[in-house]
């Protein structure tokens, strides 16, 4: 009975899940700058809310706690290059003359992120990549709301 | 973490799906070697986590969070009360992507949990 519904369970035609995700060339969003930086807030907030670690448990999980939010914060000042260098052209610069400033600051503060551990700094970095998102919807002409996962 | 097998599907689990209780998809990549490889099918109870958050450990089928159309299997890594860190099985395969690119996963976008396999 087995062999026969393992049989039926292949022969049926499934939907299909993905255990790769590469993402498509050419595509821009500041959405996944937000999704890190998103990340970083919510780690730097446990750990700060956690306080000092007196446990070998607390320090495993802070540990790890503070490893993803040191590779969201990479991931974001990554991100942040590759619409800083590869979506922006010369042309969104003479519309937007501060936006080497913007990104400048904006990458900055990823790496404060990493080095501190201050949600006062992971909140600079949100309201940096927010500005980030209207700048990028503005110069497609849209006016795509800010939304946040949590 | 310890990367727990999927149980092989038994006759109950088959009848789940006749019943419909469980949804069935294949594996498509090999970012889930050894635990599930291309072909596998899998069951997925998609009411798991409609009362109970996902557990370390698990096996889920979720919405990728930069790709709406795209669903991806991965292994909850942990949990924040309302995220989870989904990893890949396979740390060597240069394609797979997981948390560590995309980010934590919100609950409202896990999918289900996989609770069997069939192997290829």
């Amino acid at each position: 009975m087995l062999k026969v519904f393992a049989s039926l369970a292949h022969r049926i035609p499934a939907d299909e899940v993905s255990a790769h995700c590469d993402g498509p060339c050419g595509v821009y969003d500041p959405a996944s700058v937000r999704v890190a930086a998103e990340a970083v807030l919510s780690m730097t907030k446990k750990l700060v809310d956690a306080g000092p670690a007196t446990t070998l448990e607390a320090q495993n999980t802070q540990a790890r706690y503070i490893a993803i939010k040191e590779q969201q914060a990479h991931l974001a000042k990554e991100e942040l290059l590759v619409l800083w260098t590869d979506y922006f052209k010369p042309p969104h610069l003479e519309a937007y003359p501060d936006l080497h400033t913007t990104f400048w600051n904006a990458a900055k503060l990823c790496s404060d992120a990493k080095v501190h551990c201050s949600v006062e700094v992971a909140e600079k970095l949100m309201a940096a990549v927010e500005e980030i998102h209207n700048i990028f919807w503005a110069s497609k002409g849209r006016d795509d709301a800010w939304v946040t996962a949590s | 973490m310890t990367q727990q097998p999927v149980p092989a599907a038994t006759n109950v689990e088959f009848l789940r799906w006749i019943l419909r209780r469980r949804a069935r998809v294949r594996i498509r990549g090999d970012s889930m070697k050894p635990t599930l490889s291309p072909g596998d099918i899998v069951f997925v109870d998609t009411k798991a986590y409609r009362d109970f958050a996902p557990h370390d450990g698990d096996i889920v089928v979720a919405t990728h969070p930069g790709e709406p159309g795209l669903q991806i299997i991965k292994r909850v890594d942990f949990t924040d009360g309302e995220h989870a860190y989904l990893r890949s099985d396979n740390r060597d395969d240069p394609r797979a992507s997981d948390s560590a690119q995309f980010g934590l996963v919100g609950f409202d976008l896990l999918i289900g949990k996989v609770t069997a396999c069939v192997r290829a």
